[in-house]
């Protein structure tokens, strides 16, 4: 029974063989779900194609003449470049370029500057746990970070 | 119209024309194409006064986007495309809105016609009068539809066109297309019986649905 009834649409499309046809009319004599899908279906449809469509006014020459003298405008061509996909796309774009243009830098300046924290933090005299030299020249800061921070 | 062959010659003459700027050739375009473009928009919108403003603002998008236009393909479902994509922002726009779920019919007659309507359907020995309320109540019941399986609905099952066409007007695939229409048909007949049930229960209330 329920597999008949997943059959509506095909059957309302003209999908079904003539076989499969047959048995779906005998189904919807007794289903009284499908028969009511139908009906409401078919009266729907029914109702809305056969409202007279109102005559519209403007010829065909003034919709033309208007849209040409729209089309040119500012408003709507700005409009017309941020179309929703567009200007999401757009934004998107922005937001990944101010990403990068801006995240990555100052992502740069801080790992350089907890660099620096450290070694100011294991040269600092007040720190007896660190191995590097107290004083230290910036010759000596220069060749103690080439060798790996390993200068006796 | 045909919705399924190349742009005929006349066509591309005269969309030609109309990119250069020649405003009868697009004249000539906007003769051949309103009433299918009207038709389309007056059965998704329903009988909203924007009818006409909406075939103006479609017809502007479609001069606004004619150099891109391939003629390849038939200018028909292009066109269509525009006015389903307008309609589709319409009816975006409008659920943002707060607007009446019920018509103006007394619960009665709604009851009523709601039972006619599942029950006999042939409906052309209504009066004219009940024929206007009975479009209403199709119209509300329509109006509850998801924009893209509404629009998928009335370009299949009122304005007859094939799933190959409505394919390609909504620029989706076939299977896409077809599944909307299903699901929208599934849509229409779960609400009506929430319709229903809610009528006769005496519950009036937008929740229910």
């Amino acid at each position: 029974m329920k597999r008949l009834c997943d059959w509506f649409n095909r059957h309302r499309d003209g999908m079904l063989d003539p076989e499969q046809q047959r048995q779906f009319e005998s189904h919807m004599a007794v289903c009284e779900e499908c028969r009511t899908r139908s009906f409401l279906l078919n009266s729907l449809v029914r109702v809305i194609k056969e409202q007279e469509l109102p005559v519209l006014a403007g010829r065909p020459e003034q919709v033309a003449a208007h849209a040409y003298e729209k089309c040119g405008s500012w408003d709507v061509l700005l409009l017309f470049w941020l179309r929703p996909a567009r200007a999401w796309s757009g934004l998107a774009l922005l937001v990944i370029l101010f990403s990068f243009l801006w995240i990555l830098p100052s992502a740069q300046q801080s790992s350089a500057n907890s660099e620096y924290e450290v070694l100011m933090m294991e040269s600092d005299p007040s720190n007896p746990g660190g191995n590097t030299p107290t004083t230290l020249t910036d010759d000596k800061l220069e060749r103690w970070l080439e060798q790996g921070g390993n200068i006796q | 119209m045909a919705l399924t062959r190349m742009t005929d010659s006349a066509d591309s003459i005269l969309i030609e024309a109309a990119i250069n700027g020649d405003k009868t050739a697009f004249a000539e375009l906007v003769g051949r194409y309103r009433p299918a473009v009207w038709g389309t928009v007056r059965r998704t919108l329903g009988n909203s006064s924007e009818g006409e403003d909406a075939v103006q603002e479609v017809f502007l998008r479609a001069l606004v986007s004619l150099p891109r236009f391939d003629r390849r393909y038939p200018f028909g479902p292009w066109i269509l495309r525009i006015a389903s994509n307008y309609c589709i922002d319409q009816l975006r726009r409008r659920k943002s809105r707060k607007y009446r779920l019920w018509s103006d019919l007394s619960e009665a007659e709604e009851e009523r016609l709601l039972r006619t309507m599942s029950t006999k359907p042939n409906i052309e020995n209504l009066a004219l009068e009940d024929l206007t309320k009975y479009l209403e109540v199709a119209q509300s019941l329509l109006n509850r539809l998801k924009p893209r399986r509404r629009m998928a609905f009335v370009l299949r099952e009122i304005e007859g066109h094939s799933y190959e066409a409505v394919a390609r007007i909504l620029g989706v695939p076939e299977v896409t297309a077809r599944v909307r229409v299903w699901r929208a048909r599934a849509d229409l007949h779960q609400r009506f019986r929430k319709y229903l049930a809610a009528l006769e229960g005496g519950i009036r209330n937008e929740k229910t649905l």
